[in-house]
């Protein structure tokens, strides 16, 4: 029997829809992926395989192979071990086959938890433009997600918490949107040059009050530096 | 120093343009669960050892480059020169087009690249040339040499060329207080919404991406004007493209005066900008 799930690529900075069918069939075990994967992707298998476990599901033990399609496009990344999970557990019939409205995207970890990944924002529009209703992604990534819209959006944390809701057992509450002036007041970037590995502490206070030469915490002294050695960070 | 502080006066973004902006840094991994949207412009500041991949994008994923991570906001290179030369030329194209198209093994990919570049340097390897000590020791080829490394295509392409004198001792302990980034903010925003009225039903928003049938409409000289164009054309020997930059700049100045028409002093403040000595090694 195929199952098929959707989920989403990336071509440069925009995003296409990758439908990701899983055929689970008598013969030997392997565990197969084709549709021209990276070696992000091919890995995808033993990430998969391990956290199936660990979610105390069944690996199933017969011929799988799973095609990316459209099968000529490149595909990269760890985007595709979630709906491989859930490709896999639909066809062994742990799980109702999912929603043909909804799309997964994210990486697992080998203990089943969801790990963010790169390029939501452009997935999720294409997402929004493919006709997709529902959109999983990584618990990380979901603010993000949310900035595309017409889409409802649910932030998983782990697989066996996506396995509940997909069952009905425990529903997750999709992450809301809220209008175009509270997601920007909501979520303050500091757009330096500085790359976020190499200067975390610059992205973890994003500029908002005027730099100050003490900080709050000591509110005796807390007054605008007047000596000027203080690098303005914000207008002032 | 100054460069670093531009992005306190730049104007503020749109949410088109947020959303541009943050679909680049998002296939970058430059956004996290804390900091999911760019609100403001960026500016990134690469160290000029960067190749001519890392500048323009690419990559076995054909990941976006400095270029395109500057998307609507400010690509400042420090020390100009000493970008290699293939670094520097590959600038040339997406400022013309805003954009930038990666062609390699894996397919090709279109990026976006509007930003605003700009580029320091010294006057000379030393970087005394011009001082009034005299302090200079560079010859005269060493100096040509130095500033022939900006090629004059790409010059051409720079609306505004300054050269900043060395700051004395007195004016700088002096404790002046300047004019506010806030200040100059809002007269900055008060121009870009004068031109969001004027470009409104375009596909544009600011003067600088004007098209050339709209420099013809927008960018009306008077007599007094024209008079003084062509002298600087004459005299500084500009092309056709710096023609239609001149007066974008020209322009800008006299929304930024509030003016509707572009007056004579305007234009001459446009020409000055564009008169750098120096950088034709006539310093």
């Amino acid at each position: 029997m195929v199952t098929t799930v959707r989920s989403l690529g990336l071509q440069g900075i925009s995003g296409y829809e990758v439908t990701v069918e899983c055929f689970l069939s008598g013969g030997l075990p392997a565990f197969d992926v084709v549709g021209l994967g990276d070696t992000a992707v091919k890995e995808a298998r033993e990430r998969v395989r391990a956290a199936i476990k660990n979610c105390g599901a069944k690996f199933p033990v017969s011929r799988i192979t799973v095609n990316l399609a459209p099968a000529n496009l490149k595909k990269e990344g760890t985007v595709y071990d979630l709906p491989l999970l859930l490709g896999i557990l639909a066809g062994e019939g742990e799980i109702d086959a999912p929603d043909p409205a909804s799309a997964f995207i994210g990486e697992l970890s080998l203990t089943g938890a969801l790990r963010p990944i790169s390029g939501v924002l452009p997935m999720a529009m294409a997402a929004a433009r493919a006709g997709v209703k529902t959109l999983y992604v990584p618990g990380a990534n979901a603010a993000e997600a949310t900035l595309a819209d017409g889409l409802t959006v649910y932030g998983v944390e782990n697989a066996p918490q996506l396995l509940r809701h997909l069952r009905g057992e425990e529903r997750l509450a999709p992450r809301s949107a809220g209008n175009r002036q509270s997601r920007r007041t909501a979520f303050p970037i500091s757009p330096t040059s500085w790359d976020r590995r190499t200067s975390s502490a610059r992205w973890k206070s994003p500029p908002q009050a005027p730099t100050t030469c003490f900080s709050s915490a000591r509110p005796v002294r807390a007054s605008p530096c007047s000596r000027g050695v203080c690098p303005p960070s914000s207008p002032t | 120093m100054l460069a670093r502080r531009l992005p306190s006066i730049l104007p503020d973004m749109t949410h088109e343009e947020a959303l541009e902006s943050t679909e680049i840094w998002s296939v970058a991994g430059l956004t996290d669960s804390k900091h999911p949207m760019l609100t403001q412009r960026p500016f990134r500041s690469p160290h000029h050892t960067l190749s001519a991949a890392a500048m323009s994008g690419g990559g076995r994923a054909l990941s976006p480059g400095e270029i395109s991570l500057a998307h609507h906001g400010v690509l400042f290179l420090d020390e100009f020169p000493e970008f290699h030369r293939d670094v520097l030329e590959s600038l040339r194209a997406p400022l013309e087009d805003g954009e930038v198209t990666i062609t390699r093994a894996a397919g090709s990919v279109t990026l976006p690249s509007r930003f605003m570049l700009v580029g320091a340097m010294n006057p000379c390897r030393c970087g005394w040339y011009g001082h009034p000590s005299g302090r200079c020791r560079c010859s005269q080829k060493d100096v040509e040499k130095y500033v022939s490394k900006i090629s004059g295509p790409l010059l051409d392409r720079m609306d505004l060329q300054i050269s900043v004198p060395s700051v004395e001792f007195e004016a700088m302990r002096r404790r002046e207080k300047a004019e506010s980034s806030a200040a100059v903010r809002e007269r900055v925003n008060a121009a870009r919404d004068i031109q969001k009225k004027r470009f409104a039903g375009t596909p544009i928003t600011c003067n600088a991406y004007m098209t050339a049938p709209m420099v013809g409409e927008f960018c009306r000289l008077d007599a007094a004007g024209e008079k003084l164009l062509k002298g600087a054309f004459d005299r500084l020997g500009l092309t056709a493209r710096s023609h239609d930059k001149l007066l974008r700049v020209a322009r800008t100045i006299a929304d930024l005066d509030g003016s509707e028409r572009i007056e004579s002093y305007h234009l001459a403040e446009a020409i000055q900008y564009r008169n750098t000595d120096i950088l034709r090694g006539e310093g």
